[in-house]
Parts: structure tokens; sequence; C-alpha cells
């Protein structure tokens, strides 16, 4: 084991839990090439995975990562990425969560951990540095995340132990389980949480008494203390720290971005949208700010609720997501009943995104007669209902009743229910959206393209959104329409731009806000390059570095290609939102116009390299991100899906 | 010597702790550092647990103000809260 890396821990740790055996092996077998974290995590799954393999098979695999420099003081450096085989689109599934445990694990002198297999009973997985032990779990399984968490420190005989468990939905491999990392962040969408239960795995927990070693200290501590001292003083980060990520929702009202009633809407009405807006929560139920390794400026808030029907709820950490999930999309103006969605979906380990939606799909097939009482457990289901909402969380997380069908997610509950109920499911590659995308173009082609399917962490601007000046739009993407909602020109460039970027982020275990995705002035990939070269003394270029963001991108899209045969015809969003326009708010009329949207992606397809008509890679592109290895996977791709190819050819 | 101003003002995101060992070793680590912070999110009302060892435990050294160094503490300097201050001198 290497344990004298600059900047990594220098180790990757196996475990096949069929057979209880785990082994370590040299970090430097993939980096510095595919950097770290997610870059590894992906390499790995590319490598060992078989296509044929579906999700909950022992064979599929699951692979954890703390980024590069993860453990040091750059700020924001405490993310962990999560990557399996998705469970809900087959394709990559990829998660990413702050907290304290990332860390924990570099102390403990690990980059990566690696599962495979199932084990024949439930177990946990527990690292006390060099230590690695597998431990019965059958008294923690039906527990809820936070009881796990109580029990495993408990367990262990020590308060300072970071945990990463699922809670009963993870268990009853429901679709929609996330991962609960620290207590309170979630590792959310793709059915992480699913993953682990189907392998038996309730928890990793990991203590780590070692330390980071960096190239070039005094001069990495330096670049630290600059960097920290100016996103103090940018407001955008402030904010966050003040409300959280709650505060984006009014930006996304303002730009008609706000799903209402499943999408009926963009725009929450005003009525509404006060009773939910981020102050509410800020003012009536804020009780603590917790901040994550590294991070100076915390996000993390908890609530409390003191009266009403749902009093006595704690609530952890609520995202901005959170106002559209329970919130304006379901027709909930009931901030209280908000948190306790949020508090709920937790501890039974639930993600609020695709829960949500799954809901949401529900109440429009119940709106429009496709569903009834006789098949919702005599629940009537209504926009604006809480009550309902919290109440068929519990039968999904279970898969009691109708939660048995929306715990396989909206698509594939819509295929179930048939009677063209697939129109309420608004998804793409299988995982649904959860914002608004027909006003922002830009947003809404980096969700779209996003290879773990809908989600704007992956590439989607927010520079809409912020109002970005061309003049910052020009100097950093070389395009002047970052900062305009509606135009879909340059778009194209910027998200190519940014999901070799946000890799880098998850790669290098960075958190989101502090880099240059709000404002121009957050952490920028130069910067990123000199923090790398001075922690890890393999001195790089941000022009390296952001080869590295693209070819780590690649070989995700490789996966797809590989694994499902995802082609063009996958890299549009659903119909109605580019057949039917926003009804009200300052952008009303707003949609997503077909031949502009190929437009874009033609642009996307030929700045990345991809072959236009399939959008897979040429090997062209695979032999200049030096991802030779990859052009027999290509071949084989084309064996196993020509079906696929054959008919994106026609379109 | 040290002075924690007002713990309830901590976030837990352990920069002090960090910074800390970085003064003593010029590595990152939480097991050579002579701050220890146990922040229950759980139990709001606890509040966080701040400790400054005055004397070396375990692993733990001692806390020496950074007496070596021309600046302010990195603990003093770093933490975004302002928790910690230094009062009489090192």
């Amino acid at each position: 084991m290497i344990r004298k890396s600059y900047g990594y821990a220098g180790s990757i740790l196996r475990v096949d839990l069929t057979t209880g055996r785990h082994w370590t092996e040299s970090t430097t077998k993939y980096a510095p090439k595919f950097l770290g974290g997610r870059g590894v995590n992906q390499r790995i799954l590319l490598n060992e995975l078989r296509p044929w393999v579906t999700p909950f098979e022992p064979a599929n695999m699951l692979a954890f990562g703390a980024g590069t420099l993860t453990g040091t003081l750059v700020p924001g450096a405490s993310r962990l990425n999560v990557d399996s085989k998705n469970a809900l689109t087959s394709g990559i599934g990829s998660g990413n969560a702050g907290g304290w445990f990332a860390s924990e694990l570099k102390f403990a002198g690990y980059d990566n951990v690696v599962i495979q297999g199932k084990a024949k009973s439930p177990v946990y997985l527990y690292i006390e540095d060099e230590k690695v032990s597998l431990r019965p779990a059958e008294d923690l399984w039906g527990k809820t995340t936070k009881e796990t968490e109580k029990l495993i420190k408990e367990d262990v005989g020590c308060g300072d132990v970071q945990i990463a468990c699922i809670g009963p939905a993870g268990e009853n491999i429901v679709r929609l389980a996330f991962i609960i990392v620290s207590g309170s962040r979630a590792v959310g969408r793709c059915g992480l949480g699913s993953i682990m239960g189907s392998k038996n795995l309730k928890a990793i927990a990991v203590r780590g008494t070692g330390e980071i070693e960096l190239n070039n200290p005094s001069a990495f501590m330096s670049l630290v203390e600059s960097v920290t001292k100016r996103l103090l003083s940018l407001p955008s980060v402030q904010i966050r720290k003040d409300l959280g990520t709650l505060a984006v929702g009014p930006l996304h009202n303002k730009l008609s971005g706000m799903p209402y009633k499943n999408f009926e809407d963009d725009y929450c009405p005003e009525e509404i949208f006060a009773k939910i807006e981020p102050e509410v929560f800020h003012d009536n139920y804020l009780v603590d700010t917790y901040g994550c390794t590294a991070c100076p400026t915390p996000c993390g808030h908890s609530y409390f609720i003191n009266h009403g029907p749902y009093a006595g709820t704690h609530c952890l950490k609520i995202e901005g997501n959170a106002m559209f999930d329970f919130g304006s999309r379901l027709g909930i103006d009931d901030p209280a009943a908000s948190l306790k969605a949020q508090q709920i979906c937790g501890e039974l380990g639930l993600d609020l995104d695709n829960t949500s939606s799954a809901i949401a799909w529900a109440v429009d097939c119940f709106q429009n007669n496709l569903l009834s009482k006789e098949n919702t457990d005599g629940l009537e289901l209504n926009w604006g209902d809480a009550g309902v909402a919290i109440e068929l969380i519990k039968k999904i997380a279970y898969r009691d009743g109708i939660g048995n069908l929306l715990a396989e997610g909206s698509l594939k509950a819509s295929q179930v229910l048939g009677k063209g109920s697939e129109k309420y499911s608004f998804q793409i590659k299988g995982q649904d959206l959860v914002e608004g995308i027909r006003s922002t173009k830009g947003w809404a082609l980096g969700i779209v393209l996003s290879q773990r399917g809908a989600t704007h962490t992956r590439g989607a601007p927010y520079t809409e959104y912020r109002q970005w000046s061309s003049k910052d739009s020009q100097d950093t993407f070389g395009v002047q329409t970052a900062g305009d909602p509606t135009t879909y020109s340059g778009k194209a460039s910027i998200v190519s731009y940014y999901d070799s970027v946000c890799a880098l982020w998850d790669s290098l275990g960075l958190c989101f806000i502090i880099g240059n995705w709000a404002a121009p002035e957050g952490v920028n990939p130069k910067e990123l390059s000199e923090f790398y070269s001075l922690a890890t003394g393999t001195e790089i270029s941000e022009k390296e570095l952001m080869k590295a963001g693209e070819r780590i991108h690649n070989v995700e899209k490789m996966f797809n290609v590989f694994h499902v045969g995802f082609t063009r015809r996958d890299d549009y969003p659903p119909k109605r939102l580019m057949e039917e326009p926003i009804k009200s708010g300052p952008l009303k009329g707003e949609l997503l116009k077909k031949e502009d949207w190929d437009k874009m992606l033609d642009e996307y397809y030929t700045l990345r390299g991809w072959d236009p008509t399939t959008s897979w890679p040429t090997k062209e592109t695979l032999a200049r991100l030096d991802l030779t290895e990859c052009v027999d996977i290509l071949e084989q791709a084309r064996q196993l899906h020509w079906g696929k190819l054959l008919i994106s050819q026609k379109d | 010597m040290i002075v924690i101003n007002h713990p309830q003002s901590c976030t837990g995101c352990l920069i002090c702790e960090l910074a800390c060992s970085f003064h003593h070793t010029s590595k990152y680590s939480k097991s050579h550092s002579s701050i220890k912070i146990d922040k229950s999110i759980f139990n709001p009302k606890q509040g966080t647990m701040i400790t400054i060892y005055e004397t070396q435990q375990g692993t733990h050294p001692a806390c020496d103000y950074c007496e070596d160094e021309d600046v302010p503490p990195l603990c003093v300097r770093l933490c975004p809260e302002e928790v910690f201050s230094l009062e009489g001198g090192k």
C-alpha cells in the first residue's frame, strides 16, 4: 500500500461481499489520468462491468470515491462520489454528496472503496485505518438512516466515525432510494441506495487517523488562504450560506423555471410561492447551520417545527429542489409539510427528486382518470394535498400497495399502467426531470444531455439564472450569450465547458457552490490545476486538466454506449415540453423548439467530437483523449446495439 | 492563549482542526491537531464541543499558539465564524 502519495491517500480498497475477501490496489493504477473520485470510479466500472449485468445482480459494482483534494483545506473539498450501474436507466449511475465521510476515508488511507458481490445476510463494512471488517447488520435491517447512525456508533464504541448508509427504501430495493452520508447529506438520484440494498450492504462506517501529505505545503496553503478570502466576499456564495440552496427558488420562478402541478406550467402562482419562499423557512424554522469538511460558507441548515400538525419534526438539510419537489410541483403551499416530507424521505432513505416525481405522476394520472381509489389503496390524489403525499412516501419506502408500483419510478410505473400514462412521466433516459427547462435553453441542454439521466449537476450552466454579463461569458466560454436564458446560440459551447468542469469538481472532490458556476469569480479550472499540481507534485496545466475532465466525461459516455446503446434519440427533452408552451409568468410562451434543439445538438456533438447521427464518440476523439482502449468497446457496442444504431440513422 | 468566543457559531467544518494539524506537521489530519470539534447535527440544542489541548494527549500535540509564526494562529485566521481569538499574546 502506498501511503506517501502526495494529495492522494494512495490506495483503493476492494471488497467482495460474496467471499468476504478484501484487498487493496494502488491509486496510481488510475491516477493521474482519471484524477480521482468520480473519474477513477467510472474508469473501474467501464473496465470491469459487463453490459449484460443488470443493476441488482451481485455482479454489479458500487464504487465510493473521495476526490483528490478532499481532506485538504481547499474550500468545499469534502465531496464523495458514488458510482454504479443506474437502477433507473441501466446506464451510468452516479451521485455526489458532502459531509465528513470522504475526508475521513482519505484519513483512513483510501481514495476509493469498490464493492462487488452480495453478502449472504445483511452486513456493514467497517474501516478503521488498515483494519477492515464486515460486521453483521441483521439488527440494523429495517432501521431508519438516523437510527442506523446511532446504532453503528454504539456498535463500534466510538462517536468519531463517519457513516454512509441506506434506510428501509434501499433494503426494499426501491429504485428511488438514496444513500445518506454523515446523517444528513444524500447521494441522490440513480437509485444508488437500492444497489446497496441489493447487496445486503446496510452501511459503510469509517474512522481514519492518518494524514494527507502535500508536495508543496506552504504554497498550497497560501493559495487556500487567498481563494478562501475571495470566496467569502462573493454575494452569490454568501446568500447560499444565509438561506442554503433554497436561495435558488426565487431565481427560478422569476425565469419561469419552477414546475407547477407536474409541468402543467413552469411558473408557481405568486400566492403559493409567497408561502414557500426561502425566507419563510429561514425565519420560522431554522435552528442550526453546519458545514461539510473544509467549507467556509456552509449551506447546511437544520429546521425544527414547533407548532401545527408536524410539530416535533427536526429536518436536517433541505435543498432548493425541495421547493419544486414537495412544493410547487405538487401544488403544496405549506413549508412545514415540505420539511416533514424531507425528513421522512431522509430517514426512510428516499431521493426527494425521484420520489416526488413518481408521486406527481400518480396525482396527474388520478386527476386524468387513469388511476382511481381502487388502485390507490383508497387514497384520493389531489394537487396540494400534503397529507396524501407524505402517506405515499411511506408506501413507496415499504413497497406497500400503490407504493409498490411507484417504487419503480415514474417511467417504469407508466409502462406497467399503460393507457397513455407515459405523458405524465417527465423523464430523460429513464430518470425524472425535476425543474422547469422550457425557458432557459442552456440549462435545458445541460440537463437533457446529463449522462446519468435528467439532472442539473452534470453540465447545466447556472449562468442564465445568475445573469452573467456578456463580458464574463466571452472571457469564460468564448461566446457572449451565457446570461441570456431564451437564446439557443452559444449554449452548446457553455454546456461542453461545464460538463468537463463538473467532472473535475466531482473527481477532485470539490463542491459546486465554490466553483465558477454560480459566479464567474468562483474557483476556476486554472486554480484547480494549481491546487492539483501543488498537492500532488504532478504538474498539470489548465488545458491538460480540462482534457482530463473531457476524458472522464467520455468514459461515462462510453459506459452508456456500451451498456444501453443510448443514441441521439435519447438526447431530447420530454415531447410535451417541445409542444406545450409555458402558460404564465415572465417567460410565458417559451418552449423548446425542435429545430433549434437539433441545431444545439449538432453544435454540441461537433464540439465534443461525437458523431452527430448516433451521438457516439468517434475513434479519433477517443484517440485524442488517450482512450484508445475504448475503441474495442465502441466496436462491441456496435454489435450489441446495432438495432438502436439503425433507428438513429433513419431519424 | 486561544479563547473560544462563541461556540454556538461553530458549523463543524473542521477548518480549524485541519489547519492546526497543518501548523504542527505541514500535513492535514484530525489526529495531529490541538483542536477537537464535536458537533452533533442531530441535536442542535447540544451545540458544539470544542476542545483545545493545552497538553499533549496521545497523538494530539499541545497548542503552542502558533508561536513560531509571525502571523496570528491559523485557527484564528481561518475560522470563517471567528470563533477563536488570541488574547494575552503568544
